[in-house]
């Protein structure tokens, strides 16, 4: 009967395939790292890793889709049985709701301690590296320099009216943005300058890298979003500008990678020693020098000259404890007034 | 005694495929359900929130007609008539359900709107609204319909309709027989749609438009908070469950039953050439919008660069590859005897996980599989498969539900009691009438595995990427040629397998026929 012998034939293929599935379990010393940060950047970091140290790496890397809280969720979900033993965020605020649900430790990095108070934790929970910064982004054939915002408070401005986009204030770095805001002014104030940029039809899109090419197309004149996004399009030639805003005011915000230690981690000393390279002057170098143009923490570190020194830069004066404490009140407003 | 042995062997069999099917399937989704149960409902459901849910719901529907107003004639003329290059079409109408539904609208948006490199006509419309996402998801998903009414009219027992003929016109053979005969099959069609177009979110998400997945997924992602993601799936559910009831309570009482023992060649309606050409226009709009136009966005956008992409990205097409066949043929073979055991008998569970956003499926297979128990299959590219088969078993048993009601259960009966045992009256009598229910059940299976993308996400063991969240992480990055090569060679992967299942199943066609 030949639909028995086509069905036997799937069979056999189901058993043939799930044998491949499962892995022969060879014992080479192996690190586990979950990785937020862009996969195109890290990938290289990481195999630089494995060359130096004979230790294999086993990444795991987000996606925007996720809005990179794919990981998160996976590593609370694995919180009983851990099977990550780095996670390299892209950013700190998701970093601290791990450490507040008990899911990664303590792990003093000799390499941390040149790192600025401002971007680690005092109790080493997780360590800042290369960091990104928000800015202003503009479309140079519709925009002239001199018209060129300079500020976020220009997002209220009549003349960006329908003319400007911003990430969805939900998510990621814009997200800690907006927390950080709260955080410096207050919920009032911050309330107000989010209902006066909604009133100028700011337009709320799917991510930092969608505002960059919204205004590289010029379907919005200017833009809100990351150094690395803005940095994709400028390599390119794209006809965009990008602008640190608010540096005679507030400041813009300056948010690190963090590195931190999966607490009961399968491989706890591959585990430091990973930690360790990543915290290196050599990745904060290569970070820099990389499309993300990510700026150094640790002094003494070589950077191109489109990359700002860290100390040079004017950043809002809130800690990242401050922000993430903001962080659900913001959203909450955020998702009322913007989300429909 | 060798009967006795038998109906223990069989009893025994329908035990552990009941076991399997709620080991993977049901229970790691009502673990994260009774985990996460609270009354904290109300926090999470206000005045938005509900107008979100109101246009969900309107998505839904919207979806569902113009997919029956799309699909259904095309089955009509693929079965009944003339048309031109049938039998081509009769094969290429499935390719639109083959491109994902996200790679379509990034097509879509380089073609219409600035997005594009290469094309890119640069129209002032709006596209960023619903009804974008209901025409875009609706071209995803006519093929359903298409696909599950022509198997349908195939299986009709040719007799009826001859007998019917020779007391209506053609007409009223339709109205009075084929229609009724192939209703449930319509209806089940409809309920894929409504799920597949109201769980979809790279649409709206792309296209800018808020959609209740989207909300269940904030939860996740921005407030880490289980509770108001389950709590939040709840009026779906409900929804897809009073859908679902609706159908029984049309159903109920009606007999639907057509013993398709024997089997000929439908008399095809001879169109005159007026209609064919109409017919034929009609064919061919609905597969220009449908396939033409973004395929060949995608191929200009691509810049030929395919055979880079396929190898710099030859391991994630691998797994892919792999993991979509794996979990379509479990599928399969869990699913048939599923259906056949048990048919509808558990259809509130079995149903219970097909209203349920992916994210929750994924995080509910973590809680579950991640033990030291099962620990050989969650650090492997198996659970992959087991998420799969988490979210898709109740499609892929849904569609063999409609082909084993057109089964008489007297065909059964009587080959048990001349003394047939189960493994014969399946062999020789089930499965040679279950072919088409088999074919649609894998391919359904596997199309929607290949394209996964939120549970793999979640469950994805380190070091394996899918191609789907390959691309995904591209179309982040703005790599219009690398995100259009991987979508070309995606389609690739899914249409390639089918083209030769459906071309092995007409050769064997040929073979017994020719006996």
């Amino acid at each position: 009967m030949r639909v028995t012998r086509l069905l036997s034939l799937l069979l056999a293929v189901g058993v043939v395939l799930m044998g491949g599935c499962i892995d022969s379990g060879e014992d080479v010393s192996s690190v586990i790292i979950y990785v937020a940060h862009d996969q195109d950047y890290s990938e290289s970091i990481l195999k630089e890793f494995e060359e130096e140290t004979g230790i294999q790496i086993k990444a795991l890397y987000d996606t925007e889709i996720t809005k990179t809280a794919g990981l998160v969720n996976k590593l609370i979900a694995e919180k009983n049985r851990p099977r990550a033993d780095v996670f390299w965020n892209n950013e700190v605020s998701r970093t601290i709701v791990l450490k507040n649900k008990g899911i990664i430790e303590p792990y003093c990095s000799p390499n941390a301690v040149e790192v600025l108070d401002a971007y680690k934790d005092p109790e080493c929970y997780w360590t800042g590296f290369g960091a990104r910064a928000r800015v202003l982004i503009y479309n140079t054939d519709l925009v002239a320099e001199e018209d060129a915002p300079e500020s976020i408070l220009d997002l209220r401005n009549p003349e960006w009216k329908g003319k400007a986009c911003i990430a969805n204030p939900l998510f990621g770095s814009t997200a800690s943005h907006v927390a950080s805001l709260f955080a410096y002014w207050g919920d009032e104030k911050a309330m107000e300058y989010l209902n006066q940029i909604k009133d100028n039809d700011v337009r709320i899109v799917e991510s930092n890298g969608r505002v960059r090419d919204l205004v590289v197309s010029g379907e919005f004149y200017i833009g809100l979003t990351d150094t690395d996004d803005a940095n994709d399009a400028l390599i390119e030639n794209k006809p965009i500008a990008m602008v640190f805003p608010d540096q005679e005011g507030l400041g813009t915000l300056v948010f690190p990678n963090s590195v931190m230690l999966i607490k009961d981690g399968p491989n706890p000393e591959n585990a430091k020693t990973l930690i360790d390279f990543l915290l290196s002057k050599k990745v904060e170098e290569t970070l820099a020098y990389s499309k993300a143009m990510q700026i150094p923490l640790k002094p003494g570190v070589e950077h191109p000259g489109n990359v700002p020194d860290v100390d040079e830069l004017k950043c809002i004066p809130v800690t990242q404890e401050e922000i993430y404490n903001k962080l659900e009140v913001s959203q909450r407003f955020v998702q009322d007034i913007f989300i429909r | 005694m060798h009967i006795r042995i038998h109906s223990g062997l069989r009893l025994l069999f329908k035990i552990v495929i009941f076991l399997l099917f709620f080991v993977v399937a049901i229970f790691p989704v009502l673990y994260i359900f009774s985990s996460n149960l609270s009354f904290d409902f109300f926090s999470v459901f206000d005045k938005r929130v509900s107008s979100i849910l109101l246009r969900t719901i309107l998505l839904g529907f919207g979806t569902v007609a113009l997919s029956l107003i799309i699909g259904i004639p095309f089955a009509f003329l693929l079965e009944y008539t003339n048309l031109p290059f049938r039998s081509f079409f009769g094969v290429a109408y499935l390719l639109p359900l083959l491109m994902p539904p996200y790679i379509n609208t990034v097509a879509w948006l380089e073609f219409l709107g600035k997005r594009g490199d290469v094309i890119s006509l640069n129209l002032p419309i709006d596209i960023y609204n619903l009804y974008s996402v209901i025409i875009i998801l609706a071209l995803s998903f006519f093929p359903v319909v298409t696909l599950i009414t022509s198997l349908a009219i195939r299986n009709i027992d040719l007799g009826l309709e001859d007998a019917a003929r020779l007391l209506y016109p053609q007409v009223g053979v339709m109205r009075r027989v084929t229609i009724p005969l192939i209703m449930p099959h319509i209806l089940v069609s409809s309920i894929f749609v409504f799920v597949f177009s109201i769980s979809e979110m790279g649409v709206p998400v792309l296209l800018m438009v808020n959609v209740f997945t989207s909300e269940v997924f904030v939860q996740f992602s921005a407030f880490f908070n289980t509770a108001g993601a389950v709590a939040l799936s709840i009026p779906l559910i409900v929804l897809i469950f009073i859908i679902i009831l609706l159908n029984h309570l049309y159903l109920g009482g009606k007999s639907y039953i057509t013993i398709s023992s024997f089997s000929g060649k439908r008399r095809l309606i001879k169109l005159s050439n007026l209609h064919r050409s109409a017919a034929l226009i009609y064919v061919l709009i609905i597969m220009t919008f449908s396939v033409l136009i973004p395929v060949s966005v995608l191929l200009l956008e691509s810049r030929f660069q395919f055979l880079n992409a396929f190898s710099e990205t030859l391991k994630p097409i691998m797994y892919t590859f792999q993991s979509a066949v794996l979990s379509a043929t479990l599928m399969t073979v869990l699913c048939f005897f599923m259906a056949y055991f048990y048919r509808k008998k558990f259809d509130p569970i079995i149903l219970f996980p097909i209203a349920v956003p992916g994210i929750i499926i994924g995080i509910g297979i973590i809680n579950f599989f991640n033990v030291d128990a099962t620990s050989l299959i969650y650090n492997s590219t198996l659970i992959i498969t087991i998420g799969h088969m988490a979210r898709f078993l109740p499609f892929v048993t849904k569609t063999f539900h409609p082909f084993f009601e057109q089964i008489h259960p007297s065909l059964e009966e009587s080959a048990r009691l001349t003394g047939s045992s189960f493994p014969e009256i399946i062999q020789k009598i089930i499965l040679p009438l279950m072919k088409p229910g088999i074919v649609s059940a894998w391919i359904i299976g596997f199309v929607l595995s290949i394209r996964e993308l939120p549970v793999t996400l979640l469950v994805s063991p380190p070091g394996i990427q899918t191609l789907p969240v390959r691309i995904y992480t591209l179309i982040h990055y703005n790599a219009p040629e690398m995100v259009s090569s991987l979508s070309l060679i995606l389609i690739f992967l899914t249409i390639a397998p089918i083209v030769l299942l459906l071309a092995f199943n007409r050769l064997m066609q040929a073979t017994t026929a020719k006996k």
